[in-house]
């Protein structure tokens, strides 16, 4: 059964998104118009409602924009400072201009702080693209990705993990994006057996035909693995959909270590941190840092928002 | 056995050509290259080699899991052998958590060590727990040998017996993981000395009746993915062994990019601190020693799987995959229905009759040659008749490029260049035992394909198709293998264009130029060092030592070729012949902007583009990058 209308809010349009009272929205500023969102809305109708901007400023920190302070990505101690500035009851970790490696600290340290019992809900927002830039994409070719390149695979920070496995005993879960080069790079780079490979594509995506691009982009891994018979689909703006398929993947083997690469959509790695954050001695994130072309989407689409905290806790 | 039930076979015995997709299987397949008994002595030892050339199988061959299977599961036999191998995988995703945060190399490089040592004890006493499961009798560690274990890595915990020790292992890892996930709050376990807990570990766990006499190999695969000082840490490991372990290195070419330990000028060398196995030099120094593992390799596989009660099946690969002579070639390219050969016929016959003895290829290239030099074939042909020994010369220098020339350009439908036969294969895979496998697998799924019997030999013409279908398959594969792996695929586009131009033009130049310099003076980008390394590395490129290597090897001393498992897809010959001197800049222009790098390169020998020949059929698919 589909899960999302428990956790799962979807605003067709941005004036119509709301803030709940009494909360700390943390959110950051990238090349794409999306990002932009939250300083266009109209701010005086909220009620003690606190802004956090920050900016990537490179070595896994990141600045506090009015305060002009430094926090650091790979800290406890920093993340919770910045979670606990406002004193809210909420917070929000808008996900759509802060790279993943903001958000991965951001949620992996809010979702703690929750547990601890120091705030009431994690809620993390998303606005949709309206298009990718994907024309070119569409022509033959492999290089015309949306990321120029990557900076290789290196943990996230809060989810280094250090602890060896077998490698006949690990299952490979790929999110994946468009782009095929980085899935090959993950099967380089984590030696799954073929056998243990669940690709995921995000189906329905933003567009109808981003599905179809996602098939494309991919196929060669795909078809050097003959993994294409085993692809799995999840909503590509759901972050419940993804959590829910992975969950199911767990119980079908349920000794196996997972590997999983977020190398999609944003909502697909949101999900994808918060199993690691649910299961940490049995899932390991493996993410490769693109680095992402100046303006690779257009638009905005829809804004999800997503009550994280309590859909790692029921689930 | 229908075809379709051999290709299931042909995918069980061919497909799994990576040693990661073999599972257990892996032993049961096992062939010993030549070179194995040299990596059972005590010593160090690097065994260096590009992707696919047998590393993984080998180290995990020297594995305890490895031996244990080998030797048919019966741990008697197994404990005959004199040594223990432990196997560790570098796994990028771990050792890069050792990186960054505020911490520098010589801080992380004390972090690092103390995870070494945990790493390597675990799977120590891992092994010893293994082996107790196997061997009712085994002396137990005592506890005076557990506290100590626990001791050299800062375990505190009390811990008598092996269970225990493990347990508090195990747990000391995840709080180390906990605590390099908040590094910048500083709060570091106690941490271990570099290699300590490794020296007692094995020294206990010798003590031991049952592993009396033997010493632990330390089998470490993929070095290149350690950070320049991890690979430090363990070059003094590695310098500073003692009798009770040793290391196993498993690394790419070029893939051991520091060669000195913590002390800057205390360098490892060969033969002084370990033993160097180049595998591509083991296995290409002669012509039968790739050839002959090879034939191990797959002609196990063709007998033990895919032929099965097949008692017709051709399982001698030589004449599974029968070659072509150049002649044969020829007239399989339909020779005599070139421009060149009509011109030929077009001759009296009293003339063609001076030379009605030779082939139709040597016809084809008296014609070629009076075209290019502006001379008559009629003139040739005396020149010919007066000077018998230097034209043969000449033929002999020239014959396999003329195939090239035969059909060239996209308007000629087909294949326009043949790249078969077993020796051809082994030389296509270039020492590269995954590559000479795929080969192999798509031969003959493009033969079973067809409803062809496995009492058949397989056609040159699919043999071609699968040396075509497999390098283009790499070629796309490459941007995966690093993270700047797109430049690769660039790279290969444009010097397989140049090359191929060169092979099929009609021109004065000397023949099989698919080798290339660097030249020394003039502009280096600052990348250049790191783009050559990756395309060493990755097998994009294979080099050579050049003619005058200096004392101190630079990156342009060397002689540089595509892999020739691209000829094929590129249309070039595979065999290292002639040379043409390339600059670094002339590298990146491939990749930023190809088509004005790629006329310039080949103006500069004489050939203008605008009177080349379209992109052959099988390249067309990367219209965009050459446009």
């Amino acid at each position: 059964m589909k899960k999302d209308y428990l956790y799962t809010s979807i605003y067709q349009s941005t004036s119509d998104f709301v803030i709940d009272d009494d909360t700390t929205y943390i959110y950051g500023i990238s090349s794409e118009e999306r990002s932009h969102f939250v300083e266009s809305i109209e701010k005086s109708q909220f009620t003690n409602v606190n802004f956090i901007k920050l900016e990537n400023i490179g070595d896994d920190k990141v600045l506090e924009t009015i305060s002009n302070k430094e926090y650091h990505l790979r800290s406890s101690t920093s993340m919770h400072e910045i979670l606990a500035k406002f004193s809210s009851k909420n917070i929000y970790i808008d996900a759509t201009g802060l790279d993943n490696r903001i958000c991965a600290a951001l949620i992996k340290n809010a979702i703690e702080y929750h547990n601890n019992g120091k705030i009431d809900n994690v809620k993390v927002i998303y606005a949709e693209p309206a298009l990718y830039n994907i024309k070119k994409f569409k022509a033959e070719s492999v290089f015309n990705d949306l990321s120029e390149k990557i900076d290789g695979i290196s943990p996230l920070p809060g989810f280094a993990t250090i602890f060896p496995q077998d490698d006949d005993e690990i299952i490979l879960i790929a999110l994946l994006g468009f782009e095929g080069g980085r899935f090959s790079h993950m099967l380089e780079s984590v030696q799954p057996p073929k056998e243990n490979i669940y690709p995921v594509i995000g189906v329905p995506g933003f567009r109808p035909e981003y599905p179809h691009v996602a098939y494309w982009g991919n196929r060669r891994p795909l078809e050097e693995t003959e993994t294409w018979r085993k692809i799995r689909f999840a909503s590509a703006n759901s972050m419940v959909e993804v959590y829910t398929l992975l969950s199911k993947i767990r119980e079908k083997s349920p000794n196996f270590k997972i590997k999983l690469a977020p190398i999609g959509t944003k909502p697909h790695a949101i999900a994808a941190m918060l199993f690691a954050i649910k299961y940490p001695q049995t899932v390991e994130l493996v993410y490769d840092n693109p680095k992402r072309k100046i303006q690779r989407t257009e638009g905005i689409g829809n804004v999800i928002e997503c009550l994280i905290s309590k859909l790692i806790k029921e689930n | 056995m229908n075809n379709n039930e051999t290709l299931k076979k042909l995918n069980e015995s061919f497909g799994s050509y990576k040693a990661e997709w073999l599972k257990n299987q892996i032993f049961e397949l096992f062939a010993e290259p030549s070179y194995f008994p040299a990596l059972q002595d005590n010593r160090p030892c690097v065994l260096e080699g590009g992707r696919g050339t047998g590393k993984t199988t080998v180290l995990r061959g020297l594995s305890y899991q490895g031996q244990f299977a080998i030797h048919q599961n019966d741990i008697k036999t197994f404990d005959k052998s004199n040594f223990i191998g432990i196997y560790h995988r570098v796994n990028t995703n771990h050792v890069r958590a050792f990186v960054g945060g505020g911490l520098n190399d010589l801080q992380w490089g004390k972090v690092f060590s103390h995870y070494f040592n945990l790493l390597i004890c675990r799977d120590i006493l891992i092994f010893i727990k293994w082996h107790s499961n196997q061997s009712v009798n085994d002396e137990q560690l005592s506890a005076h040998a557990c506290k100590l274990i626990a001791n050299s890595i800062n375990i505190d915990d009390p811990c008598n017996n092996l269970e225990s020790l493990l347990e508090k292992f195990d747990m000391s890892m995840y709080s180390f993981q906990s605590e390099i996930n908040n590094i910048i709050d500083g709060k570091l376990p106690k941490l271990s000395m570099a290699g300590d807990p490794i020296k007692i570990i094995t020294e206990y766990a010798l003590q031991l009746r049952q592993f009396e006499n033997k010493i632990f190999f330390i089998l470490l695969d993929e070095y290149e993915n350690y950070e320049n000082y991890q690979q430090m840490v363990l070059n003094s490991l590695i310098k500073h062994t003692t009798e009770n372990y040793t290391f196993k290195i498993g690394v790419r070419e070029l893939g051991w990019r520091v060669k000195h330990t913590l002390n800057t000028s205390e360098l490892l060398n060969d033969p002084a601190d370990y033993v160097l196995v180049n595998i591509e030099s083991k296995l290409t120094e002669n012509e039968s020693s790739f050839s002959d593992f090879a034939k191990s390799v797959c002609e196990q596989r063709i007998k033990k799987i895919l032929a099965g009660n097949d008692e017709t099946a051709i399982t001698n690969i030589d004449d599974a995959l029968k070659g072509l002579t150049i002649e044969e070639e020829s007239a399989l390219l339909d020779v005599k229905n070139t421009t060149h050969y009509r011109n030929f016929l077009s001759l009296p016959k009293s003339t063609r009759n001076k030379v009605k003895n030779l082939p139709e290829l040597y016809h084809f290239f008296i014609a070629y040659w009076a075209s290019v030099h502006g001379t008559t074939i009629i003139t040739s042909i005396e020149d010919y008749i007066n000077n018998k020994d230097s034209w043969d010369m000449r033929y002999e220098n020239y014959k396999y490029e003329m195939l090239f020339k035969i059909r060239k350009g996209r308007g000629m439908s087909g294949i326009q260049k043949y790249y078969s036969g077993w020796v051809t294969f082994t030389k296509l895979a270039y020492g590269n035992i995954r590559y000479l496998m795929e080969l192999v697998y798509k031969a003959y799924e493009k033969h079973l394909e067809d409803n062809q019997k496995l009492s058949v030999a397989i056609s040159p013409k699919y043999q071609t198709l699968a040396a075509q279908e497999t390098g283009l398959k790499n070629l796309m594969e490459l941007e995966g293998l690093w993270k700047n792996g797109a430049q690769l695929t660039k790279l290969l586009l444009g010097l397989g264009r140049v090359f191929q131009v060169l092979a099929s033009n009609d021109g004065k130049s000397a023949p099989e130029k698919n080798q290339f310099t660097i030249e020394k003076s003039g502009e280096v980008p600052s990348d250049f060092e790191e783009l050559m390394r990756n395309a060493v590395m990755h097998l994009a490129l294979i080099r050579t030592p050049g003619n005058k290597m200096g004392e101190a090897y630079s990156t342009r001393d060397y002689l540089y070729m595509i892999h020739p498992l691209y000829s094929a897809y590129f249309q070039f010959s595979h065999r290292r012949k002639r040379k043409i001197n390339l600059k670094p800049i002339d590298l990146f222009g491939m990749i930023n902007s190809p088509k004005e790098t790629i006329k310039f390169i080949l103006k500069r020998t004489d050939i203008n583009m605008d009177e080349v020949e379209r992109l052959p059929q099988q390249m067309s698919l990367f219209e965009n990058y050459y446009k």
